[in-house]
């Protein structure tokens, strides 16, 4: 065993070198961007809990599942609680975050197998992993951010696994940590199955190990079961991703098996946004990946044949347990950040890796080759990890993207988990979060709008049944002024914004039903001039992605389009399709279109020029979607 | 609401409670209902005045239409088979039900109201096409088809 004098200074010069690492690729790719999509949610969470008012879990979390946000939230809002610039907070927290990761990662190596092996884990992590700086290159305290605790939980059970005499109060400690660690993210659950069968294998007083362990643990699970509203909404015990486990269950498949090991050989490079999807230097990190692969099964078979140290068998079972949301991601490809679930694997298989390099070869040429061929897999890194970010987002795009993140849950009003959150939005974001949330409303009343008028068809079989309508959820549903009146709490000045993103939503698809119609129905004057404005830009984007250029179908009687909605309809479409897109006579038929030409004037901006970048990725998967101008 | 606790008729109520409370606006407050008794036969809803528990006489007081069921009332589906099947009973149910949505509507629309006010406001009110019928206040506190209003005078 190291000296820990030797172990910590290891682990903290390493710690530092991610930061810097980070640090670098920051500045260097995201000074205009610096945000990831879900960033600016968490931090208006925690902008709300800096101003005193601690928003319900299902309010300041980004999904009802992602009860680690809220928490991120929290642990964010003291730094702007002292008047840090809100994008130093975030990167600083995740900067620390990352420093964790790869400071007690190199600290587990070189603790079992000296300076060297903790040298390499941190290289491998820091440098050869593009993947985790990318990762850590926003804040949003999920899976990723828990990794940092989770790898130093893992080492100090490990130390428990080495000490003569460990006493209850440190099991106690991991316990409260593998709580806190649960609640941040579910997936720590395999690390609390791999501590809690190791300990209990290693001590002879199970009963009161397990009691020890657990007790701890289900505090902050009982504190945060304890933050659910009650006026909050309904779901059930236990989901991921907003599935249930037999959902999720249901989901696996054995080609999600062969999706995986295609993407497997690049999954140090995940997320990572700046780096082309057809570059060369891709292919420089596959030798790593395969390496890291390699030590895990090594790992595996020397286990099965019981020649693997006690403490790498528990480095080995976390590894591998990690793996298995892999199995979920391969289908939730539409998902963009499914593949984020690689990223557990990468410590322990680097610490493995470190491990067998420099403690399983003797002294001399063998093991000087090994060292340098793994330090020679890193070295990719020195060009591909300072363009390594996830930030592609400036403000406004973040705040757009933000906005399409809110929710509407069926049996709570509609607009609130917006409403509660828009105090704490800036002047600069408010434009792009109305206009994210018109595009969720927008999308929403074109799915939901048609169900609720036949749900509630269902439910009236005869004159002599039915709800007051005054009280009639699913005849709300069907009423536009419902959802379109989502901003009228906030002024006519928020209107405009608001309603350019319904049109954008309710056109994404190119088709305006019957329900649509009503609600373009609804508006008047400019209101209706900025609906057109989304519907052009919906179109426009349509034709800049897919090269569609088939006319808006119109499927209910509508009256003719007047100058002021002409002007916006072609300002819409130029905003996103460029100046070389089609003419609008050609997206709408004849009979809507207006007497007179219409002047093309801007109508105003659109916070995020590509608004459906993000549902199309969601179809065809990140890195599959060209990015940026044509 | 003034009925006993375990009585069928109480479960009208508390679907009409959950009515206005899945419908409510964003800045609609949830309304909370507390069903009990004060001896007295018939039935009556009592929106007290903010803060005001044990409700007292200050209270805006709306008392069911206990008469027969119309050709046009209308049930809600959900409302229990027990209460459905005799037509008497449902038409106490359908009583019940409107006195809570009118009571409910009025208390989630001004969260700081005085009884006068909130009658002052169902005065102002279209009026609505509830299970019993159409029901409007502004020709006066005692519609033909929905529950009769009762509000005290202001104190002097």
């Amino acid at each position: 065993m190291t000296p820990w004098r030797t172990t910590l200074g290891t682990s903290v010069a390493l710690a530092a070198g991610a930061v810097a690492v980070l640090g670098l690729a920051l500045a260097r790719d995201g000074s205009g961007t610096p945000f990831g999509p879900g960033e600016l949610d968490v931090l208006l969470a925690a902008r709300s809990m800096a101003a005193g008012v601690v928003p319900p879990l299902w309010v300041g979390a980004v999904h009802p599942d992602a009860t680690g946000t809220w928490l991120g939230a929290l642990v964010l809002s003291p730094l702007l609680r002292l008047g840090l610039p809100d994008v130093v907070a975030l990167k600083l927290l995740a900067g620390l975050h990352f420093a964790l990761l790869v400071g007690c990662s190199a600290g587990m190596a070189t603790r079992r197998a000296g300076v060297a092996a903790g040298a390499l884990a941190g290289a491998i992590l820091a440098l050869g992993a593009p993947a985790l700086v990318a990762a850590h290159s926003k804040y949003l305290a999920t899976t990723v951010e828990v990794l940092g605790l989770q790898i130093g939980l893992l080492w100090a059970t490990l130390e428990l696994l080495a000490a003569k005499r460990a006493s209850l109060v440190a099991v106690a400690a991991i316990g409260a940590g593998l709580g806190v660690a649960l609640v941040y993210s579910l997936h720590s659950a395999v690390l609390a199955g791999v501590v809690g069968l190791a300990l209990l294998w290693a001590r002879r007083d199970r009963w009161r190990t397990a009691l020890a362990l657990c007790l701890p643990a289900l505090l902050p699970l009982a504190w945060f079961a304890g933050l659910r509203d009650a006026t909050g909404p309904s779901r059930g015990p236990l989901s991921v991703k907003t599935l249930s486990p037999g959902q999720l269950l249901g989901l696996l498949d054995p080609t999600d098996l062969a999706t995986l090991l295609t993407r497997a050989p690049f999954a140090l490079l995940s997320d990572t946004e700046h780096i082309p999807p057809d570059a060369w230097v891709r292919l420089l990190h596959v030798p790593l990946a395969i390496s890291l692969g390699a030590a895990l099964l090594g790992a595996t078979a020397l286990a099965t044949a019981r020649r693997l140290p006690r403490h790498d068998v528990v480095v080995l079972a976390y590894g591998l347990g990690t793996a298995a949301p892999l199995l979920i991601a391969g289908d939730l490809l539409g998902y963009p950040a499914a593949y984020r679930y690689f990223l557990p694997l990468l410590p322990p298989a680097a610490v493995l890796l470190a491990t067998a390099v420099t403690r399983g070869l003797r002294r001399g040429p063998p093991r000087t080759l090994a060292v340098s061929a793994v330090v020679a897999m890193t070295a990719p890194g020195l060009w591909t990890t300072p363009r390594s970010t996830a930030t592609e987002l400036s403000r406004p795009m973040a705040s757009y993207v933000a906005g399409q993140h809110r929710l509407g849950f069926a049996r709570a009003p509609l607009h609130t988990h917006f409403l509660m959150l828009t105090p704490f939005v800036r002047d600069d974001e408010l434009s792009g979060w109305l206009q994210g949330y018109g595009v969720h409303l927008g999308r929403e009343f074109t799915r939901q709008a048609p169900i609720a008028a036949q749900e509630a068809r269902d439910q009236r079989p005869d004159p002599g049944t039915g709800v007051p309508e005054i009280v009639d959820r699913l005849a709300q549903k069907t009423r536009p002024s419902t959802w379109a009146g989502g901003a009228d709490w906030l002024g006519a000045a928020a209107r405009r914004d608001l309603l350019l993103g319904v049109g954008l939503g309710i056109a994404e698809d190119g088709v305006l039903d019957a329900f649509d119609c009503d609600l373009v129905g609804v508006t008047a004057g400019r209101d209706r001039a900025a609906v057109w404005q989304g519907v052009g830009a919906a179109l426009g984007e349509r034709w800049f992605w897919t090269g569609n250029a088939s006319p808006l179908r119109v499927r209910a009687p509508m009256a003719p389009l007047d100058a002021s909605s002409m002007g916006a309809l072609a300002a819409g479409l130029s905003s996103t399709g460029g100046r070389s897109a089609p003419s609008v006579a050609q997206w709408v038929d004849a009979d809507l279109l207006g007497p007179a030409a219409a002047p093309m004037v801007p109508q105003g901006r659109l916070a995020h020029p590509h608004p459906f970048t993000y549902a199309d990725v969601g179809v065809l998967g990140r890195g599959e979607v060209p990015m940026g101008p044509r | 609401m003034l009925l006993e606790p375990a009585d069928p008729l109480a479960d009208a109520a508390r679907l009409a409670v959950r009515r206005l409370n899945e419908s409510r606006s964003p800045d609609e407050r949830p309304v909370r209902l507390a069903v009990a008794t004060d001896g007295l036969d018939a039935p009556r809803v009592l929106v007290p005045v903010h803060g005001d528990a044990p409700p007292s006489t200050r209270a805006l007081v709306l008392t069911p239409r206990l008469g027969a069921s119309t050709d046009s009332a209308r049930v809600d589906p959900e409302l229990p088979a027990v209460l459905r099947s005799d037509p008497a009973v449902r038409a106490q149910a359908l009583a019940v039900y409107d006195a809570v949505l009118v009571a409910g509507l009025a208390a989630r629309s001004q969260p700081d109201a005085t009884p006068q006010s909130l009658a002052a406001w169902l005065r102002d009110q279209p009026g609505w096409r509830l299970s019993q019928g159409d029901v409007s206040y502004t020709g006066g506190a005692d519609p033909a088809l929905g529950p009769h209003l009762l509000a005290p005078d202001p104190a002097p």
